[in-house]
């Protein structure tokens, strides 16, 4: 299993963090979603899901029943992105832990949010995906893909 | 019935109908056989429970089981969903039941050594189980709990009873009340009251308030005194929202008209489910006797209609007993010759809007079918999934009596990707 390393677990605190799930439906239609709420637990993503009837909790559903997996993407503030594939392992709706989590999202967002479900997914990959990352690396290992006029070498280049 | 040792041989086996239905879920096939062969722990699972956060068959008794055994009263599925296993399974089923153990510290369901899937954990306790009434009686005593609804059983005792060959021949509820010795066929409204309140104070546990019981024909006219038990409960229980209506269902008998409008306006009751049990107007005369010769087929289905256009589209689910049509000597004689018959009829119901929730029958012990042999598992599958394709198409609402309200017919948990 590949660990989440410290610095995207902090990445994924941060406030100004962007997250976003894609799952698919039972159609196998991708739905994408931003979820404020997603962060890390143990070597886990986690996320609350606060209505049942969302699109991504009866498409996570359907992850789980048929062991399909789904993608999530982090964007942080400076722009450095992060593409994870993962399977969603379990979805907690009851008990004691499900009911802190709900009086705490009750004190975050208000007491009239609901909560449905606590959903759990066990990353398989882990990449950055940055621009500037992606670019270095697409230029390391493919050096072919390049337009000529970039490689050119220009008047103004050094001798 | 002595198990036949060579039962396995019979029948498709749970690999095989998992192979078969590809669109449905491995684990919720599982479940489904699971309900249907009956489970069993090993010590390992037993003590796997604690009894302070754990809910065990002895805290709570029910209508329905004899069954006070220290074992957990359900399970929790991986996928938020629940194993509903607190009922009297026949410990001399026609096949080998489940077996609950644990295996790396994990506690796994096998049957004959093999892992099939891993479970979460045991259902929870709700907090008012540990407190007790002003009486000094325990309050789970009055109103029992699933993983996040609250069970009122307001009738222990079903009237069909009282005239030999009226009961419901599949039902234990009215044989497991006289075998208790209980003779109190209605606990008095303030204990009620006095759970209720307690359990409401539990926040993030409950989403929904189950009232059922047996039937009571009395009263001016047919079923008028059950409708007052079921209103004065619900009044009371109203009283605590803010809201017109309140989660809740009732599961009773099928009102009439005049019956169904002063449930409306006269309670904040949210959904009605009048169980029709078996689909066929032939054998509903012979499994279900007093509703048939009281109510009758016809009728039966006539005030489920009614009652859609009394509380809304979505908002009524009829109950049904799935697989008891097969049963001898009277039942149909073979699982296709059932299937052809049923789908049609769950079709005219269905398109009214009307989920049905459909349990898997298990000759409970006690009952007059007691000691018979279910269905196949594919056949149950079978069922179910043709129900589902129906559901998708006519039922507007997949929440009314789903896996989080009920969970215990488990076709109606095919509703969580509507
Ligand atoms: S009406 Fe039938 S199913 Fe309902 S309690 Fe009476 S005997 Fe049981």
């Amino acid at each position: 299993m590949v660990k989440i390393n410290d610095e995207l677990k902090q990445i994924l605190d941060e406030p100004d963090t962007l997250k976003v799930l894609a799952v698919n439906n039972r159609e196998g239609v991708p739905h994408v979603v931003f979820k404020g709420t997603l962060h890390a637990e143990d070597n886990q993503f986690v996320f609350y899901d606060l209505l049942q009837s969302s699109e991504i909790n009866k498409n996570l559903v359907n992850t789980i029943w048929f062991e399909k997996k789904l993608a999530i993407n982090i964007l942080s503030k400076d722009r450095r992105s992060f593409h994870i594939v993962g399977t969603p392992v379990k979805s907690v709706t009851a008990g004691k832990y499900f009911e802190s989590v709900y009086e705490n999202i009750q004190e975050r967002f208000g007491r009239d949010t609901d909560l449905n479900a606590i959903w759990y997914i066990e990353p398989e990959q882990i990449q950055e995906v940055s621009f500037a990352y992606r670019q270095a690396e697409q230029r390391e290992k493919f050096p072919i893909l390049a337009h000529l006029d970039q490689i050119t070498r220009r008047d103004d280049d050094d001798e | 019935m002595a198990r036949d040792k060579e039962w396995r041989k019979k029948e498709p086996s749970l690999k095989d109908v998992q192979a078969k239905y590809t669109d449905l879920p491995k684990s919720w096939i599982l479940k489904a056989d699971i309900q249907r062969r009956g489970l069993t722990y090993t010590k390992a699972a037993v003590d796997k429970i604690d009894p302070n956060i754990h809910v065990v068959n002895s805290d709570a008794g029910s209508g329905f089981r004899n069954n006070l055994d220290y074992v957990p009263e359900g399970l929790i599925w991986k996928d938020g969903s629940y194993l509903v296993a607190n009922f009297d399974f026949d410990e001399n089923s026609a096949r080998d039941p489940y077996v609950i153990d644990v295996v790396d510290d994990k506690i796994v369901i096998t049957d004959e050594g093999e892992i099939f899937d891993e479970v979460l954990g045991y259902w929870e306790k709700p907090d008012f189980y540990n407190k007790r009434a002003s009486n000094g009686e325990p309050l789970s005593k009055y109103i029992t709990s699933r993983p996040q609804r609250l069970d009122i059983s307001v009738n222990k005792y079903c009237h069909f009873w009282d005239k030999p060959g009226d009961g419901c021949k599949y039902c234990p509820l009215t044989p497991t009340y006289k075998c208790s010795g209980a003779t109190e066929e209605q606990y008095e409204h303030k204990y009620i009251r006095e759970a209720f309140a307690e359990a409401l104070k539990q926040k993030g546990r409950f989403t929904h308030v189950m009232l059922t019981g047996g039937s009571i024909l009395s009263g001016k006219e047919l079923l008028d005194d059950e409708l007052e038990s079921y209103i004065a409960i619900l009044k009371i229980l109203g009283e605590f929202f803010t809201t017109d209506r309140f989660p809740s269902q009732l599961i009773a008998t099928a009102f009439n008209e005049r019956q169904l409008e002063r449930l409306k306006n006269e309670t904040k009751l949210m959904t009605y489910t009048p169980d029709i049990e078996v689909l066929n107007s032939e054998k509903f005369d012979w499994i279900c006797h007093g509703k048939s010769r009281e109510i009758g087929y016809e009728e039966w289905k006539r005030r489920i209609y009614k009652a859609v256009d009394v509380f809304g589209k979505g908002n009524v689910s009829s109950g049904m007993v799935l697989g008891v049509e097969l049963a001898t000597p009277n039942g149909f004689t073979s699982e296709d010759e059932a299937f052809n018959v049923i789908i049609p009829e769950a079709e005219e119901i269905i398109s009214h809007g009307v989920a049905l929730a459909a349990n898997i029958w298990r000759p409970a012990p006690k009952s007059i079918l007691q000691g018979q042999k279910s269905a196949s598992l594919d056949y149950f599958v079978r069922v179910y999934r043709e129900f589902d394709r129906l559901q998708r198409k006519y039922c507007p609402n997949p929440y009314t009596d789903d896996f989080r309200r009920c969970g215990a017919h488990i076709g109606l948990d095919l509703m969580r990707t509507y």
